[in-house]
């Protein structure tokens, strides 16, 4: 269940919920175990995804305060498609009552790979279709209330949605300008705050910087830290920089530039207004800066 | 067999732009489709390329638009039919799978080799509306046409994309939770052509902003595109109406 929402009524919990992992199947081939990549997929195939879910209805209904056992429910399977941490386009939606007399549902959905575009996402659901005719407060009761819920993306192409990285021949890349000769660039635009994260920011490694990219791929921590620091640093600052009030920033939606930028923020100074950063970067600027390379010292972008 | 559309990689694309925005228009060599840019690329696998006669075809269709609303000197502009009736030829064309326009690389081919004349027309020196992204002048007709396409068997099949406003658009289209999900986008695209008839134009800008952020909120908790047709547009209509009262009380 989703931790970040504080739901206004009960929800179910593991006890009565089981799920199994997705398996997935290429072109009628064997089903095996869904992970954040399918290799081999490309627009003329097939992916199949099977999975099951058992619901233990006596303990769900007592879990969710239904005392007479009629709170209807249904296991809602809603896949989509297309880069950035939400989908961008509905492709299907599959869903199957759950009932007194039988909490066991089995999943297999057939999807076809002319609609899909770069991630598989598959968000589960487990929702109300009908309200209990005795009910608590907290009993969910509208059709719709999500009583479970759990999201799976799987990438088909490409590199994304991790964070984007590329070594490159920087003379080629950017021209003779000298920003040609520095070890890595980050190539962002802070017109648009509301893009999505990873359509918008893409980090250049110097093809000519061989100490550099052999540090990178030893994942050696100090060259890591600087360069995650550096990212963060310049997408905060400018960020800061370009808003005026906390109204404007909690607007952005998750998974776009802004929100990145703030939830970096908020990391850096947990539960400290938006005033507050402003101001350090204003006046303290340098302190503002190594916040982000303490930072970038334990964890990844993304 | 799906299409496979010529892709131009972000950097490539910004560069070309940027020589583009630099010139005269009338110093663009013109769209050939036989001499496609170096930096155009194509998925290796899963399809056929797409002919250069299919590539004339788009440019003729879009440009024929164009010229009936104003393009080349043609008229007065008219951009909004222009939107309209684009969005729905996109979304009809047969070379657009799904999968290859959702590529915010294939849409930069579009605005920055295909259509820069037409984006230039249409929206200035903006690149934004030329570079792949939400944004780009073509990307988001096809968007919008497929978040509000009321389905082949209805008369009124495109009436959304000529009545809904840019406004109302990027309220759907530029809000993944919604824009992402056709059956919530074109709920409250019909709620808004309701609540139009009955608050009048003048206020929507601020009654659709209000009701869209409730409804992305409502969202998070309670699936609302497993409604019904009837109760969605019902609970839809009333968040409209809720935006309207507080609208009018705001000082």
């Amino acid at each position: 269940m989703n931790r970040r929402i504080a739901f206004p009524y009960l929800t179910l919990s593991e006890a009565s919920t089981t799920v199994s992992c997705w398996q997935v199947s290429l072109n009628g081939g064997p089903s095996v175990p869904a992970e954040d990549y399918l290799p081999h997929w490309d627009a003329a195939s097939t992916i199949t995804m099977y999975r099951h879910i058992r619901v233990d209805m006596p303990l769900a209904m007592t879990e969710l305060s239904a005392d007479n056992g009629d709170l209807g429910m249904a296991v809602r399977v809603q896949i989509g498609t297309g880069a950035g941490r939400l989908p961008q386009q509905l492709v299907k939606v599959d869903s199957q009552d759950l009932t007194a007399s039988n909490g066991n549902i089995h999943v297999a959905i057939e999807i076809p790979g002319e609609c899909l575009s770069t991630v598989l996402d598959l968000f589960t659901e487990i929702i109300v279709t009908s309200g209990p005719s005795n009910a608590s407060l907290i009993t969910p009761s509208s059709p719709g209330d999500r009583l479970w819920q759990d999201r799976l993306r799987i990438r088909i192409e490409g590199v994304e949605p991790r964070f984007p990285i590329e070594v490159t021949d920087f003379q080629r890349l950017l021209g003779h300008i000298p920003a040609a000769e520095s070890p890595w660039y980050l190539h962002w635009s802070p017109q648009d705050w509301s893009r999505d994260f990873h359509g918008a920011i893409r980090l250049f490694l110097n093809r000519n910087s061989e100490q550099l990219i052999e540090r990178f791929e030893q994942q050696d921590g100090p060259t890591l830290q600087a360069l995650l620091a550096d990212i963060m640093s310049q997408v905060c600052e400018r960020f800061v920089a370009d808003h005026d009030d906390q109204g404007a920033i909690d607007a952005y939606e998750s998974g776009t530039l802004g929100a990145q930028a703030t939830a970096w923020l908020q990391q850096s100074w947990p539960g400290r207004d938006f005033g507050f950063t402003r101001s350090l970067l204003q006046n303290r600027p340098g302190e503002f800066r190594s916040a982000f390379l303490a930072l970038a010292e334990t964890r990844e972008v993304t | 067999m799906t299409i496979l559309l010529p892709r131009l990689p972000t950097v490539a694309a910004e560069q070309m732009l940027g020589e583009f925005l630099r010139s005269s228009p009338a110093e663009w060599s013109g769209f050939v489709a036989t001499r496609l840019p170096d930096s155009i690329r194509f998925a290796a696998v899963g399809g056929t390329m797409i002919s250069p006669t299919s590539l004339e075809a788009i440019r003729s269709g879009i440009l024929l638009l164009a010229r009936d609303c104003g393009f080349d000197g043609a008229g007065k502009s008219d951009h909004a039919r222009f939107d309209a009736d684009a969005a729905a030829w996109l979304a009809d064309c047969p070379f657009l799978s799904p999968g290859e326009a959702l590529r915010e690389d294939v849409w930069s081919f579009f605005g920055v080799v295909m259509f820069p004349d037409i984006v230039r027309w249409r929206f200035g020196n903006a690149k934004e509306r030329y570079l792949g992204g939400v944004r780009n002048t073509f990307q988001r007709l096809w968007l919008r046409a497929c978040a509000t396409d009321r389905g082949s068997i209805v008369d009124d099949r495109w009436g959304l994309l000529r009545d809904l406003t840019e406004d109302a658009f990027v309220q759907i289209i530029e809000r993944p939770s919604i824009g992402g999900n056709r059956i919530l986008a074109l709920a409250i695209a019909e709620a808004w052509v309701r609540a139009v008839a009955k608050f009048g134009r003048g206020q929507m800008e601020s009654i659709m902003r209000l009701a869209v952020l409730r409804i992305r909120i409502l969202n998070e908790a309670r699936s609302l595109s497993s409604l019904d047709a009837k109760a969605l547009a019902d609970l839809i209509d009333n968040h409209f109406n809720l935006a309207a009262t507080s609208n009018t009380q705001a000082p």
